[in-house]
């Protein structure tokens, strides 16, 4: 077994992203940041969102609901700081990180990121009975990002396929010289 | 010895060159051809083995790769072990994003088809009052209203009855007539009903309550109230009407349905009263609800105090603590009562003694200057 231990040991992954897959991912959190900045600083200076107030699409209604604190934290609240480390876990350098759990924090926050968000989609359609389009384009950054972690982390982690095995793993493994 | 040492040395000989032919065959151009221009074979000099390429690790090689450019085949186990591997990961990773886009189309699929259902459910129709609740929001003692007056803590804010000079009294049969318009939905009629409950019970005998809350995703969403739907006020003083104009359901357009439509008589005391000429304020306060007219004297347009106040309590909690002078909710409730009292005592002339000229009420009259 050379193996997968072997490698972990020294904190090795077993495939690394694709570029494009880091630039994207980091692009999404600068994005999601921002929008979660914005809906942040309109929730504490009252200031009304750019945004419709008539029919099912109403910013306003969505915002000011019960449902708009979790656990009395402003849910605005929780999306900026969980944006924070989204640009600090997806970020280049972290993205290029030996220490396996970064790579697992990323996939774990994205995991209940996207679970926070389906649960605020239901409040929204179930129980506001209006949807806001700034909360909905962070779920969809939101999920874009899930999509993108939970493609590529577990192949990194060697929890899935190695679609790449590359010299680094076979010298972290201690089985002969790289192939170059 | 010397033969057999020939023919061993002949042996190994013989083996290390098939060996070396193989080595070929597996790792030279049939190596490169079957498992295509990946990192390995562009690297590894034609006709030799790569590095470290001894071992289990070259099985899948031998075997032809998987035929996917650009990607070294698994380096451990053998190649026909390897797809249904990868195969099943990727499923694995495609069906947790699948199951995300199902819950999703659920939920809207529900908002479109079951929407109307769930919200009827978070908002039901009216219910009996447990008999408790009613007889502590009915029989407050009287020591109560005296005691609290029209004090109330320091950033609680009261809006109390505005005075109406120079109109036609409104009555029936010889009785003045105290009518009020509201809506189920509505949450400051949720907040204006605890205070008028109370006052009407001062004054006769109220039946019919109903219990019920405010709109779940209106402002102030589920303040606890009754509904006066069904209510019936038995008074020797004046007579009351009230209307809950508006349901706590939404139709298909989104608005709240009609509930108790109002007479014509009804419809235009609302038009020519419910306005901000008589009501004060700015003009877009015309048509508010609550709106109450003790006849034609005194008019209420919205809520005499903010329903917040109410705010995660129990209509349960609500009732229990009226009682408890010292509570900011029981404080707004009961002196926005005596405000309500001081003004229906004003029509009718100060009866029932027992009630306009308690200390409650009268120094809620000294506060609105009625008491004449």
């Amino acid at each position: 077994m050379i193996s997968r231990e072997a490698g972990e040991e020294r904190g090795s992954t077993g495939s690394a992203p694709a570029t494009w897959v880091v630039a994207a991912s980091f692009l999404l959190s600068l994005a999601g940041l921002g929008i979660a900045t914005y809906l942040t600083v309109a929730h504490f200076a009252k200031v009304p969102l750019a945004c419709s107030d008539t029919g099912l699409v109403n910013c306003e209604k969505v915002t000011t609901s019960a449902q708009s604190y979790f656990l009395g934290i402003p849910v605005a609240v929780l999306g900026l700081g969980f944006y924070v480390v989204m640009v600090a876990v997806n970020s280049p350098w972290a993205w290029r990180a030996a220490d396996r759990r970064i790579h697992m924090l990323r996939l774990a926050l994205l995991v209940a990121g996207i679970c926070f968000a389906l649960y605020l989609v239901a409040c929204e359609l179930l129980i506001i009975g209006n949807i806001c389009l700034w909360c909905t384009s962070v779920h969809v950054v939101t999920f874009l990002l899930f999509v993108l972690v939970v493609t590529t982390v577990p192949p990194m982690l060697g929890w899935g396929p190695r679609y790449e095995q590359g010299p680094r793993a076979e010298v972290a493994a201690g089985q002969g010289t790289p192939s170059r | 010895m010397a033969d057999d040492s020939d023919q061993q040395a002949t042996r190994t000989q013989a083996d290390k060159e098939r060996s070396r032919q193989q080595s070929r065959a597996v790792s030279g151009k049939e190596a490169a051809r079957g498992s295509g221009a990946g990192r390995g074979s562009k690297t590894a000099p034609k006709g030799t083995p790569a590095k470290g390429g001894t071992g289990p690790g070259r099985q899948p090689q031998a075997k032809g790769g998987n035929g996917k450019g650009g990607q070294r085949p698994p380096r451990y186990g053998t190649a026909a072990a390897a797809p249904p591997r990868r195969s099943r990961t990727a499923l694995l990773t495609w069906g947790i994003v699948a199951l995300v886009l199902v819950v999703v189309i659920v939920l809207v699929v529900v908002k479109l088809t079951g929407g109307s259902t769930t919200l009827a459910a978070a908002n039901p129709p009216p219910g009996p009052v447990p008999a408790v609740v009613a007889h502590q929001v009915t029989h407050i003692p009287a020591s109560v209203y005296d005691t609290i007056g029209v004090t109330v803590p320091k950033g609680l804010t009261l809006y109390p009855p505005k005075a109406l000079h120079g109109q036609p009294a409104l009555t029936v049969d010889g009785k003045p007539k105290v009518f009020y318009m509201g809506g189920e939905f509505c949450p400051f009629c949720a907040a204006e009903r605890w205070a008028m409950i109370a006052t009407f019970s001062r004054f006769g005998t109220l039946s019919g309550l109903k219990t019920m809350h405010s709109y779940s995703t209106d402002t102030d969403p589920n303040t606890p109230t009754f509904s006066f739907v069904t209510a019936k006020l038995t008074s020797p003083y004046f007579h009351l009407v009230t209307r809950e104009y508006y349901s706590n359901r939404k139709g298909p357009s989104g608005s709240y349905e009609v509930l108790q439509p109002l007479t014509k008589a009804e419809q235009a005391l609302a038009t020519k009263y419910d306005t901000s000429k008589y009501t004060g304020g700015s003009t877009t306060s015309s048509g508010s609800i609550p709106f109450i007219d003790i006849g034609n004297k005194w008019l209420v347009a919205g809520s005499s105090f903010a329903p917040s106040l109410l705010a995660g309590l129990t209509r349960t909690q609500i009732a229990a603590g009226l009682t408890t002078t010292k509570s900011p909710v029981t404080r707004a409730i009961i002196a926005t009562s005596n405000y309500l009292s001081a003004a229906i005592c004003s029509t009718t002339g100060q009866q029932p003694a027992s009630v306009c000229t308690s200390p409650g009420v009268t120094a809620a009259a000294k506060a609105l200057g009625s008491h004449t």
